[in-house]
């Protein structure tokens, strides 16, 4: 079955679990190195910025994570019950077009996320935000494909 | 997460290896600044042997390439992975930062 589930506590040291779960996944499912980086880059920015801003007074913070491989794309399902907040609509975009003195530091991690998947899609479901998510894994990829 | 530094004639070189994100972004980022401040401003940071790097990692190029404008240095990166200079691409740091192929052009950028 080419399909991975992971439920972490959520907090930074399982960061590195994931990463974990990951690689054994993508070795399993002979993911190609790029595939595997892609993967690695959307998930690490969505639960890192979850860990680090959502779960102000959540009793038990919790991350669920479902990846589904089918025909060179990754269908993901992320589930935590932080905080109400869709990352594509409400984080800030990068300016990108600024030159190096006055360029912003940050900002960058939810553009990635945005440039890198072909179809996204936010739900509030009770006290859970749901994001899915369709990953493109095949080489290279279309930096200018998503506009702002 | 590995770093390696080296100094030759005046050009500071910073080998970045494995995988650069928001775990160890903090220790590169202090490693990184304190041989800008003390006073070396010519940095090459090679990424020949840099797997990964997110969000986290990619800021502290620009916190670096900022402190060194200040104090007119110069900053080159180089040898970067096809997925990593994606990264940079979508970042639109491939047009602000000096982003060379190999060593040689990056030893060249920081010279001039």
């Amino acid at each position: 079955m080419t399909q991975l589930t992971i439920r972490l506590p959520a907090n930074g040291t399982e960061i590195a679990r994931l990463q974990a779960s990951l690689e054994a996944f993508a070795a399993e499912h002979s993911l190609s190195q790029e595939g595997l980086f892609k993967l690695n880059l959307v998930l690490d920015e969505l639960v890192t910025n979850a860990i680090s801003y959502g779960f102000n007074g959540i009793a038990r913070p919790q991350i669920h994570l479902q990846i589904t491989l089918d025909q060179g794309y990754a269908h993901v399902c992320l589930r935590d019950n932080g905080q109400p907040f869709n990352p594509f609509s409400e984080a800030p975009e990068p300016d990108l077009d600024t030159p190096l003195e006055q360029r912003r530091i940050g900002g960058l991690g939810i553009h990635f996320v945005r440039s890198m998947l072909e179809t996204f899609h936010y739900q509030r479901d009770g006290d859970w935000n749901v994001i899915t998510m369709g990953l493109p894994l095949g080489p290279g990829g279309d930096p200018t494909h998503y506009t702002r | 997460m590995g770093m390696q530094f080296e100094q030759l004639d005046e050009i500071v070189y910073a080998r970045l290896s494995g995988r650069l994100d928001s775990n160890n972004a903090a220790v590169v980022e202090q490693a990184l600044l304190a041989r800008i401040q003390e006073g070396h401003s010519r940095l090459i940071i090679d990424l020949k042997d840099l797997e990964y790097i997110s969000s986290a990692g990619l800021r502290i190029f620009l916190l670096v390439a900022k402190k060194l404008r200040q104090q007119q240095g110069q900053l080159s990166l180089c040898n970067l992975s096809r997925p990593i200079k994606q990264v940079f691409e979508i970042s639109g740091f491939t047009a602000i930062l000096k982003v060379c192929d190999d060593i040689d052009s990056a030893r060249a950028a920081v010279m001039q």
